[in-house]
């Protein structure tokens, strides 16, 4: 029993020596190795106890070449490893031999013949016992790298500092390289000398490594950058055409070239010089055509040409008309009390679209009933609970209106309106305006007559003109009488303080179509108005209950209105474009106008031609009379084809009087 | 020959020569060499316009003639010349430099002589009226005629000047082969041609000029300074025709005490015609000066320009690839007094330039002001020629540290530089910044992989393949396939990037022939808008009583002026980007004469 004892403690001992001895030896230990530093044990003992140490993961079978090794596992790393199974250990083994590079699961799968599934289950488990992390490189951003979750990965994976979130951080770019050159150009010329240049012996350029210096010790950049780093921006100046590089007079190994081998170039340390970029404009930039995103299809016949250009159309003309078309409809809308405007008292009756049913309202006496399904007069709508402006004057009784030969309105057309009051009736009185008939404006001819008052020549006017009167009213319900439901409130003015579904739907539609559908404004009957008691009645209308259920019971007339309005402003914006372009297109051609298009001026293309502009070709430091025009000669009779030109052998002086410019003499020679 | 040509050509004639012209040279653009039945058809004009209209076009040297056999009959074929009427658009450019150079009396003999295309001399001075002045006048009319000649600003022309070229080499070829008893094999076909145009390259080197001779000497009175001296060939050596203000076109010869002057007299019946290939190189002259004057400073500029006056007595034509060589010295004594040379360059801290006095200590130069000592100058202009020969560019070259150094200008780099520098600016302006970016990292860098690019260019890579389409797609990259295995597969294949010079300066000259030709219609166009009025101002009451027009009239005609000059200065910018890019290429010259 002691022996056995004493040979556990003994393996034990040595079990200690072998690991200790392997955890000095971090390339790994061979048997030669041990048996010359365990020379008190026979190598049998040694292995053994190698075996051992092996089977508890205290040592880690390496081979190199031929040659098989032992490498100790460190205590962290045991503790680490203790609770992997054998997959994931392999598995891990790969990731962490991959280093700050990482690992693809392709790789992975490759080097340890492993099942995707089996690598999937080693990598998830690894990753919850958060051992290993993933990343995604730059260079491949739809690969899933692994590596150890201490390890911060390279520079070739992130992408270095240009690379914010794996993506190329441009503005940074920008800026830094902004102040390389600024920093270079300072260096560039003398202070003293605002048009000189340093000599071609000077050697006080800044260098990469002086950028880089100017970049770090001012904090331009918090991340931090080295001198390759510093080199690629200058790169990318230089490409950018606003430095050059500039040989240094001696080709000095800085050290960054001289750790490679012996034939190796060193590295040429280059010095930067900024280039004054001050005539970069090219001749494209006088003309609009330079930047004309249809410059190929342009030509002297089709829709685009440069007859027809007019590049300021787009930023400067299309879109202000278009706006003002569309204020100007809005405007009008607003004008004529279109439900756009005011949806919350305008309401369309709903019979202007047959097929649609009205909405049921809650608060509604007959709501949810089946009945309004059924093409029915919609229902009055409530009289304004105060009116506060006084009421236009009551128009002349009209005519009694023609029976419609209408056969689609499910109901008979109105009655007779009442004559109309001659004086304006009080705000307060409190009667609902009957209900119109149900027919789509226009379509009634009945209605012209009616609606017009026997004046068809002005629908518009007078309901433009009720309108404003009706604005003061601020949006509030206007109030009604009973004569204010007569057939010519038109010329009334009592459209402002009458029904609200007559005043805001069919004025509204009248102004825009041109045409008389006076049936909207017709008055409602009185019958109509019994037959809904719930809905008439001050006293009802000024409890905000049924205000509320008023607007509530409008809402389906206001879609409708607001549908309708749309349309209109849809067709009245496309017709104001078409007016509005048609017009340009008139004034392109006048010359007159052409003052106002400063767009398509010359005057707007050229304005960096300077008089001295012709400096730079002719090298004449003033204009020339002969380059303003540009052929240098008056217009020949060629052009006209009057007279025949000279034979190529005539002596050309017999013909050529009469081709010779006036200014063209040499009297001031007699001076001489 | 691009759409874009055409179209502008055909405007151009037709601004300067009417709408029948027009017609015969779009027909023979379009249709090529055709004889005069073939144009009648094609043209539906009658006879007569036609051959008043080829008449026209050979006067002013557009056209050219030669006779061909078709079938067993004869028959004169017509054809234009592009770059001829290309050249309409620089008429006032050329008209402004010859002013600058030969003074308002060169400018009234050049301006007649291109206004009526090839013509005399006698008739120039009956166009001028010569006869009628003073004998000071006459013989200054004989000295500058005499200058124009010997300068080549014009040119003698024979009628075998007329016949196309190719036509003309194809004639003498046959005679050539006619020579021999029996047909020519390959390589005597190969002599005959080779000596063709070795000939022709004789005549274009020749320094003879031909339609000016020499006369009897003439005593002379003794006011005149003897600061000319005869050149070897007969004509004034180097700047002191430019800087003598002796323009009267005599010679000296300082003959002991006597003093003998010969007279260079033209022939009065020689026919001459502006010559635009000379021209051409003042005017890529004067580009090369801007280039140093952008880049440095006017000092530097009005150097290169001294040296390129020097140099351009020897510069016929923009073919030249090198100029000849200049010393410092030259350079020194050849720049303007004008040129601004003060605080156009530091050497306090250059240790050549450095001085120190007995101490050892440093001196530094205090002297300020407007005006500079002549060793001050001196050691500007050395210090600067240092700065212009080590630019990257290339194009002042040193060749010998002989003296104060020679100089030459490569105008091959010179072309190379002007032209990148122009289609940079091209790209800049019409795609941005980045897209010039990149198409200078693929001309640096040769052909490159996408990835490569976007790298070196510092972009995104998707941000940076958008932007190579997009170049591509306007002409000014493209791609090389660099197939990975033998069966070229698509799928497994490089594409790199390069830049194909050829392909670029082709989509670069489309865009500016386009843009020429936008600016010819919208000119039209502000014409016609205004013809009423412009119809107004040429009436007769009108032109006795200008008070007939009213305020507005007169306000809508300055306007227009204002137009005309606006859209003619940016035509004549566009035109500058023409030259640049394909004219003066000493390759492109090489082929253009040919045509």
């Amino acid at each position: 029993m002691a022996d056995a004892l004493d040979r556990e403690e003994q393996a034990a001992l040595m079990d200690r020596e072998i690991y200790e001895l392997a955890l000095q030896q971090p390339d790994g230990l061979d048997a030669d190795f041990l048996k010359v530093a365990l020379p008190n044990y026979p190598l049998e003992v040694a292995v053994n106890g190698v075996n051992r140490l092996l089977k508890a993961g205290r040592l880690e079978l390496m081979q190199v070449g031929t040659r098989i090794l032992y490498r100790g596992v460190h205590a962290g790393e045991f503790e680490r490893m203790a609770g992997l199974t054998g997959d994931e250990r392999l598995v891990y083994k790969h990731i962490e031999n991959s280093g700050n590079e990482g690992i693809w699961v392709r790789t992975l799968k490759q080097k340890t013949n492993l099942l995707q599934g089996v690598i999937t289950r080693c990598l998830k488990g690894l990753e919850q016992k958060a051992l290993i992390k993933s990343i995604k490189s730059v260079k491949h951003p739809t690969r899933k790298l692994y590596m150890m979750i201490d390890i911060s990965p390279s520079s070739d994976i992130t992408g270095g500092p240009w690379y914010t979130d794996q993506e190329m951080d441009t503005d940074f770019i920008e800026q830094l390289a902004s102040q390389c050159y600024k920093f270079i150009y300072l260096q560039s010329y003398p202070r003293a000398m605002p048009r000189g240049v340093y000599s071609a012996n000077h050697m006080a350029y800044p260098k990469s490594s002086v950028v880089h210096r100017h970049i770090s010790t001012n904090g331009i950049s918090t991340v931090a950058l080295s001198v390759e780093h510093i080199e690629e921006l200058l790169t990318m100046l230089v490409y950018d055409g606003k430095i050059e590089r500039i040989a240094p007079a001696f080709e000095v190994d800085m050290g960054r070239g001289g750790g490679q081998s012996l034939g190796t170039k060193p590295k040429t340390d280059w010095m930067y010089r900024a280039l004054r970029v001050s005539n970069m404009d090219s001749p494209f930039t006088d003309i609009p055509c330079g930047r004309c995103p249809v410059y190929d299809q342009c030509g002297d016949t089709g829709a685009i040409t440069p007859a027809k250009c007019d590049p300021g159309f787009a930023n400067h003309m299309r879109a202000p008309r278009v706006l003002l078309a569309l204020t100007a409809v809005l405007a009008l809308a607003n004008a004529a009390n279109l439900p756009v405007v005011q949806p919350d008292w305008v309401v369309i009756p709903t019979k202007l679209w047959p097929g649609r049913p009205p909405k049921p309202s809650p608060d509604a006496p007959d709501g949810g009933d089946k009945e309004k399904v059924t093409p029915k007069p919609p229902k009055p709508s409530p009289p304004p609970a105060e009116v506060t402006t006084p009421p236009p004057p009551p128009p002349p009784p009209p005519p009694p209106p023609p029976p419609s030969p209408s056969p689609t309105p499910p109901t008979p057309p109105p009655p007779p309106p009442p004559t109309p009051p001659p004086q304006p009736v009080p705000s307060d009185n409190p009667i609902a305006p009957p209900q119109p008939p149900p027919l789509v404006p226009n379509s009634s001819p009945t209605s012209t007559p009616i609606g017009n008052g026997g004046n068809p020549a002005k629908p518009s006017s007078n309901a433009i003109d009720n309108n404003i009167n009706s604005n003061p009213n601020g949006g509030s319900p206007p109030a009604s009488t009973p004569s204010d439901a007569g057939p010519n409130n038109d010329n009334n003015n009592n459209n402002a303080d009458g029904d609200t579904e007559n005043t805001g739907s069919a004025t509204g539609v009248n102004n825009i179509s041109g045409t008389n559908s006076v049936t909207d404004k017709l008055p409602k009957p009185t019958s109509s108005l019994q037959s809904k008691p719930g809905n008439s009645g001050s006293n009802a209308l000024d409890e905000p209950s049924s205000n509320k259920s008023q607007s509530s019971k409008l809402s389906s007339g206001a879609i409708g209105g607001i549908v309708v309005g749309l349309i209109l402003i849809l067709a009245a914006a496309v017709l104001a474009f078409l007016w509005s372009r048609n017009k340009r297109n008139r004034r392109l051609y006048n010359a007159n106008d052409f003052e106002e298009f400063k767009g398509f001026s010359p005057d707007s293309h050229t304005n960096l031609i300077a008089a001295t502009t012709i400096a730079g070709y002719g090298g004449n430091n003033r204009q020339s009379d002969y380059v303003r025009d540009s052929r240098g000669y008056p217009s020949s009779d060629m052009s006209e084809y009057n007279e025949p030109a000279a034979p190529p052998n005539a002596r050309v002086a017999n013909g050529s009087s009469g081709r010779i410019h006036s200014d063209i003499s040499f009297r001031h020679l007699d001076e001489y | 020959m691009y759409t874009q040509q055409v179209g502008l050509c055909k405007q151009i004639v037709r601004e300067h020569y009417g709408p029948i012209v027009e017609t015969v040279v779009a027909v023979l653009l379009r249709e090529g060499r055709l004889h005069l039945g073939q144009l009648a058809r094609r043209t539906k004009l009658t006879g007569p316009n036609i051959r008043r209209a080829l008449a026209v076009l050979i006067q002013h040297g557009i056209a050219t003639h030669a006779m061909s056999k078709d079938g067993s009959r004869m028959f004169t074929y017509y054809s234009v010349s592009l770059k001829s009427i290309l050249r309409l658009q620089r008429a006032g450019l050329y008209l402004a430099l010859v002013e600058e150079r030969m003074g308002s009396e060169g400018l009234a003999i050049f301006r007649t002589i291109m206004v009526n295309g090839l013509t005399t001399i006698g008739s120039v001075r009956e166009a001028l009226s010569v006869a009628e002045m003073g004998n000071a006048a006459k013989i200054k009319f004989n000295s500058v005629v005499a200058k124009l000649v010997r300068d080549r600003y014009i040119i003698a022309v024979n009628p075998q000047d007329t016949i196309t070229k190719v036509d003309r080499i194809m004639q003498e070829e046959a005679v050539e082969v006619e020579k021999l008893t029996i047909p020519p094999t390959a390589k005597e076909l190969l002599a005959i041609r080779r000596k063709i145009i070795e000939r022709e390259e004789e005549e274009y080197q020749s320094s003879n000029v031909v339609g000016i001779k020499r006369r009897a000497s003439v005593d002379i009175s003794a006011d005149h300074s003897s600061k000319l001296h005869m050149g070897a060939d007969g004509r004034a050596n180097g700047f002191n025709s430019y800087d003598s203000g002796d323009q009267n076109g005599y010679s000296h010869l300082n003959n002991g005490h006597q003093q003998q002057q010969q007279v260079d007299a033209v022939d009065d019946k020689q026919f001459f015609r502006a010559y635009y290939d000379r021209l051409d190189v003042f005017l890529r002259n004067q580009q090369i000066v801007n280039y140093f004057t952008d880049k440095y400073n006017a000092g530097a500029g009005a150097l290169v320009k001294s040296i390129l006056r020097v140099t351009e007595q020897h510069t016929r034509t923009c073919r030249v690839k090198l100029s000849e060589t200049v010393s410092a010295t030259q350079v020194f004594q050849h720049i303007s007094a004008e040129a601004p040379l003060i605080d156009s360059i530091d050497t306090s801290k250059d240790m050549f330039h450095q001085k120190f006095d007995a101490n050892g200590n440093p001196i530094v130069d205090t002297s300020s002001g407007t005006e500079l000592s002549r060793e001050k100058r001196s050691e500007i202009i050395f210090a600067l020629l240092e700065v212009i020969h080590t630019d990257s560019s290339g194009i002042v070259i040193k060749v010998d540290e002989r003296g104060t150094g020679q100089y030459r200008v490569n105008f091959e780099r010179a072309a190379i530089t002007l032209r990148d520098r122009c289609v940079d600016a091209l790209v800049h302006e019409k795609f941005g910044s980045v897209h010039a970016r990149l198409l200078r990292v693929l001309r640096d860098k040769q052909k490159l992989d996408e990835k490569v690019v976007a790298q070196a260019t510092m972009l995104p890579i998707d941000s940076c393949r958008t932007r190579l389409h997009d170049l591509a797609l306007a002409g000014m990259i493209d791609t090389v396939e660099i197939p990975r295995s033998a069966d070229r597969n698509p799928s497994r294949m490089f594409y790199l990037w390069y830049v194909n010079a050829d392909k670029q300066m082709r989509s670069a000259m489309r865009f500016v022939y386009q843009g020429m030709s936008n600016i010819i219609e919208r000119n039209t166009k502000e014409v016609s808008a205004r013809a009423l009025l412009i119809a107004k101002t040429k009436r007769e009451d009108v032109i006795l009583d200008p008070g007939l027009l009213t305020d507005g009239e007169r306000k809508e005609l300055q306007n227009l002026a204002r137009i005309k000059q606006r859209l003619t200065v940016a035509n004549v910018r566009l035109d500058s980007m023409l030259l640049v890019i394909y004219d003066i290429d000493p390759l492109s010259a090489d082929h253009q004469l040919l045509q």
